[in-house]
């Protein structure tokens, strides 16, 4: 078991009343699999993948229960250790890639800027290497010239797949991708979920898949997790949640799908 | 953080409008009344520290800092208050006509703003007195058209930013003219815009004054000028630093009440 | 920008031959004869047309003959030359120190932006731009001079005998006119960070592991210089502006003091020309700022 959730809870103390959005969240993750979790916006998925990822700020928050990262609490870990483990354990992509990568700098430079951090032995030749085989890896044309490139000079797409070899380039044991397709249109979703697929199976990284589209989520994942105002409401394999949905809002949800074939 | 947030907008407010009513108040009961003449000399009194009878104390020719201060800070006034006002009037004009119209006509008058907007105003002050000669009339001169590029750029853009608005397409349809548009429809919109940017003319205009007549070539003596006191006070420093301390102090106020003033009302916005 | 260069050249010169006051006069004296008067009319070339003295004027500046002074009868340009390395090295200096002390200040006051540390810097910075730079530089000059007697005021050091000495005398000068200028790049600087702090690549840095102050160092800062590259340009200028003013409070023979005591002496060949470099080096300044803006910021690179 790779990851365990354990009662996970949010509460927000910005305002002068504290506000629940997430509450009571259990679930685990195995290594090499992919974990779907669906809900609509609000419902806490992706205050639950930040909080996986050590990206919550820590003011002004309260945080419930325990999140294990191979058997260690993120939530109360040192900021130092889990700087250790971000980027290097455990990876995040969002949902616009136009605007997660720093425009200012080149798209080799981000890529490698994990191994910077993380395997300080290494050398600029092997830096390069890894980042330009990993930015073949997510199948980009022409990784030399990518690397040379800055983001504006990229697509949607192609940015995100940056995103993605970014973040694969220190070999992590998780990827938390949140609604990573979104900002994509449909011919590239379709391409992404593939390299995703490929990764996982290649690579053996766990994937955390977040989306409110539960037609990817199906694709895409071993798992499922339904999520409501922050409330986990099903779990389970993703055929048994798609043919048996035991919950009123998960029916409602799948209902909701429009029919058509892919 | 919104709440801190408020609390501090309202502090910037507020202790910038105490600064500027103090010492406005003080200008205005110059007017009628200082302390002692401000011309009058006595040997006696020659460098007297501050004290209870002289609360700034006196300088080399014994006369009275504290009233020569605020005959000085009424000068200051006057003049940044006259410059703004010139390089507004005048920075209005040039800048809606070029960002109403457009054209050819504002190609050649912005072309010539930019290079004399980066030019420092205190130097095209300087030139422009050197042409008009000196004196307190000249300076405010000097210093109003210096300012009047950054006035005009100011509102041109602004200007131009409404003319794609749709209430001036619905003016001139209801047929009002030209300066009807500009003039009632526009430049009541760009008030907010224009009025902070006045205050900090303002304190440029405050800081530029006191800039020239420490040069020797604002204000002439014997009237009083802060900038002047200054230089004047720089040859006494050792025998008696409070010459220099406390006309510097109200020119640091001044433009401190004025910015914190800008600063809260930007804020509100 | 030659086409600027020109045009203000133009207004330089016309406005300095609207003035009344014949140069000729003004250099001989009121009781010169009126042939002594005419000859030097005629040897100054003040007895041809506007535009043909323009014409000339203009020509011998682009040779780098910038006329004979008045009062003092050298050439403009040997004159400027010799003051200008003053001028230039002050303006440097606290260029150096506005942009060295500006940077990680912003950077550690942007680290703990809404905490104390924050309110009370923001305080200070609104004191800070209120002082003008010479009333900083006089209080200097009496506080390290004449309280502590570690500077001796008016003891300025030619360069040309030691130029350790003189770099040495321009610190505190450089010291009054960088410090406004510094609380303002701070607060420009501060709320650029900020507005730049919160962008989505800033998450993606810190999940690659990054600390805070990796991520401003790294990744923020260079973002947000972008918007304080014009107002640095601009800075330059008013950094020479300012050195007019500075140099008189230090009693430092720079550029700044030659156009203060030729504008007294009406000596107008080395007021334009004095002017007419300033411009350049506004002109310059803008050029230097949009190439800046290409190195800094890679989307307005044309490929």
């Amino acid at each position: 078991m790779l990851l365990s959730v354990e009662d996970f809870g949010i509460e927000f103390h910005d305002h002068d009343k504290p506000e629940r959005v997430v509450e009571g969240v259990s679930f685990t993750l195995d290594k090499g699999e992919i974990l779907g979790i669906v809900g609509e916006s609000g419902s806490g998925k992706s205050m639950t993948a930040l909080a996986i990822a050590g990206l919550l700020p820590r003011k002004k928050l309260k945080k419930e229960g325990r999140i294990l990262f191979e058997g260690e609490d993120v939530l109360t870990m040192e900021r130092h250790k889990l700087r250790t483990l971000q980027g290097d354990e455990i990876c995040m992509i969002f949902q616009e890639p136009m605007t997660a990568l720093n425009p200012t700098m080149k798209i080799g430079t981000q890529v490698e800027e994990a191994l910077r951090i993380h395997h300080t032995q290494m050398n600029d030749a092997a830096r390069k290497e890894r980042a330009i085989k990993w930015l073949e890896n997510v199948e980009l044309d022409d990784p030399e010239r990518v690397y040379e490139s800055y983001p504006h000079q990229l697509s949607g797409g192609m940015r995100q797949r940056v995103m993605i070899a970014a973040a694969m380039v220190g070999g992590p044991q998780l990827l938390i991708a949140d609604e990573a397709t979104t900002a994509l249109d449909v011919t590239v979703q379709a391409q992404i979920i593939k390299l995703l697929q490929k990764i996982n199976k290649e690579s053996a990284v766990a994937i955390l898949f977040i989306s409110h589209d539960l037609s990817l989520i199906r694709q895409i994942s071993h798992n499922v997790l339904v999520m409501q105002n922050g409330h986990l409401v099903e779990k389970g394999a993703v055929d048994d949640i798609f043919d048996h949905p035991k919950q009123e809002y998960t029916k409602k949800l799948i209902s909701a799908i429009p029919k058509v074939e892919l | 953080m919104k709440k801190w947030f408020k609390k501090h907008q309202n502090f910037n407010f507020i202790t910038g409008a105490a600064i500027t009513g103090i010492l406005l108040f003080t200008v205005f009961v110059s007017i009628f009344a200082t302390p002692y003449d401000t011309t009058a000399m006595s040997v006696a009194d020659k460098f007297a520290k501050p004290s209870f009878t002289h609360w700034m104390g006196c300088d080399n020719y014994g006369r009275d800092i504290l009233s020569r201060v605020m005959e000085g800070m009424g000068n200051t006034f006057l003049i940044a208050v006259l410059t703004v006002l010139i390089g507004t009037v005048f920075g209005v004009i040039v800048g809606s006509l070029c960002g109403y119209f457009g054209g050819l006509l504002d190609d050649i008058l912005m072309r010539i703003n930019d290079v004399l907007f980066s030019f420092p105003s205190i130097l095209l002050a300087l030139v422009i007195i050197s042409l008009l000669g000196t004196g307190r009339l000249n300076v405010t001169l000097a210093l109003g058209i210096a300012f009047i590029p950054s006035f005009a750029r100011i509102v041109r853009s602004e200007v131009k930013k409404q003319c794609s608005l749709d209430y001036v397409k619905s003016a001139a349809l209801m047929g009002a003219g030209h300066i009807r548009i500009i003039f009632v429809h526009i430049l009541p919109n760009i008030m907010p815009v224009l009025l902070s940017s006045v205050m900090i003319g303002f304190n440029n205009a405050v800081l530029a004054e006191a800039g020239l007549s420490y040069l020797g070539i604002g204000v002439q003596p014997p009237a009083a000028s802060l900038g002047r006191m200054l230089s004047e006070a720089q040859s006494y420093l050792f025998t008696a630093p409070w010459y220099a301390i406390f006309p510097g102090i109200v020119i640091v106020l001044t433009v401190l009440g004025f910015a914190l003033l800008a600063e809260g009302t930007t804020e509100e916005n | 920008m030659l086409l600027t260069l020109l045009a203000v050249s133009f207004i330089v010169f016309a406005a300095f031959e609207i003035i009344p006051g014949d140069a000729a006069v003004s250099r001989l004296g009121s009781n010169a004869t009126k042939e002594t008067v005419e000859a030097l009319r005629v040897q100054m070339g003040l007895d041809k047309p506007f535009i043909v003295r323009y014409l000339n004027w203009l020509s011998g500046f682009v040779k780098g003959d910038f006329g004979t002074s008045i009062s003092y009868n050298l050439p403009v340009s040997s004159m400027i030359l010799e003051k200008l390395p003053i001028t230039v090295t002050l303006t440097i200096l606290s260029m150096i120190m506005t942009i060295g002390i500006s940077i990680p200040l912003s950077l550690l006051i942007a680290k703990y932006a809404g905490s104390k540390f924050d309110r009370i810097s923001y305080g200070t910075n609104q004191f800070v731009m209120a002082v003008p730079s010479f009333f900083l530089g006089i209080m200097m000059s009496w506080f390290f001079g004449m309280v502590l007697k570690l500077f001796r005021p008016g003891g300025y050091i030619s360069y040309k005998k030691d130029f350790g000495g003189f770099l040495g005398y321009l610190i505190l000068p450089a010291i009054a006119i960088a410090i406004p200028k510094c609380a303002m790049s701070i607060k420009l600087l501060r709320s650029a960070i900020l507005t730049e702090a919160g962008k989505d690549y800033v998450r993606t840095a810190y999940s690659r592991g990054l600390s805070t102050m990796e991520v401003l160092y790294r990744h923020v800062l260079k973002n947000a210089m972008i918007p304080l590259i014009t107002f640095w340009g601009m800075a330059v200028a008013d950094m020479i502006a300012g050195s007019i003013v500075i140099e008189q409070v230090f009693n430092i023979p720079g550029l700044g003091r030659i156009l203060l005591t030729s504008i007294a002496n009406r000596d107008y060949p080395v007021v334009e020309a004095v002017i007419i470099l300033i411009a350049f080096v506004v002109l310059i300044m803008n050029l230097v700022v949009d190439i800046l803006y290409r190195v800094v910021d890679p989307r307005l690179r044309k490929d």
